[in-house]
């Protein structure tokens, strides 16, 4: 998934999206984003049956994980400018996209709500609050690892990335 | 063209490293050890030990839940959807 977040689908790859809007850079955004959902869903499948989060949480675990997506592959185009480096780029761009993801989590929770539990929202807040703290402590990882692959595919496969190619 | 980080870039990434791995090991330190499973019945407030796993099951640590020949075969179809894209689309 995370190699997901930066690659380039559009061109060599079959179209999930028949353009339709006035804008290309809309549709091409579009069939992206199909692309992101099918990866997204498949892992997401594969995870149920090894017992994390559950079938029943793929609904959510998908909406937490496209907005993931779409935050990190946002961010790592736009701080081109800034940082021209891929793998601090990818990096950050990782680091914030679980951020976003966490606070979607939180989000899902409290206004949809989890059976059996026995504290306010105030609590709950804090209690997830203290649980995406520990969640970006991970995420860390994930970062450092993002961008070392990311550095890896640019070196062997420049043109997966739409923004790096030479 | 390969774009390697600058220096500049380098310090950027390790500072916003260290500032989330201190907020991380504060939340850890004020939460406590804990299990992940347990770590979310904890934020909530769930009771029961729907997330205790018993002594000794799985296989090196991991454990499936549910019908372990249905993860086998989601994984065999899985392969040969992957190996069938890949061939039909030349990845």
């Amino acid at each position: 998934m995370c190699c997901c977040r930066f690659c380039d689908f559009s061109g060599k790859y079959p179209p999930l999206w028949r353009g339709t809007s006035q804008s290309d850079t809309l549709d091409r955004y579009t069939s992206r984003t199909c692309y992101w959902f099918f990866v997204i869903l498949i892992i997401n499948i594969l995870s149920a049956a090894l017992g994390h989060g559950g079938w029943g949480l793929i609904g959510a675990n998908l909406l937490i994980n496209v907005i993931e997506v779409v935050v990190a592959y946002t961010l790592f185009r736009g701080l081109k400018k800034i940082f021209s480096g891929a793998f601090a780029r990818g990096g950050i761009a990782t680091l914030a996209s679980l951020f976003c993801g966490n606070l979607v989590m939180i989000a899902i929770i409290l206004v949809s709500g989890v059976q059996g539990v026995t504290q306010s929202t105030s609590q709950m807040l804090v209690g997830l609050s203290l649980l995406a703290g520990v969640n970006m402590g991970v995420a860390i990882i994930e970062a450092v690892i993002t961008g070392m692959i990311i550095t890896y595919i640019i070196r062997m496969r420049p043109d997966m990335l739409e923004s790096e190619r030479p | 063209m390969i774009s390697i980080s600058t220096g500049k870039e380098w310090i950027i990434f390790a500072g916003i490293i260290a500032i989330v791995g201190i907020a991380a090991l504060a939340a850890f330190q004020i939460s406590g050890t804990m299990g992940i499973e347990e770590r979310f019945q904890n934020a909530l407030g769930i009771s029961g030990d729907g997330g205790k796993e018993p002594e000794g099951s799985g296989f090196l640590g991991f454990s499936i839940e549910g019908q372990p020949f249905l993860y086998a075969g989601i994984v065999c179809g899985l392969l040969i959807l992957c190996y069938g894209a890949y061939r039909h689309f030349r990845i």
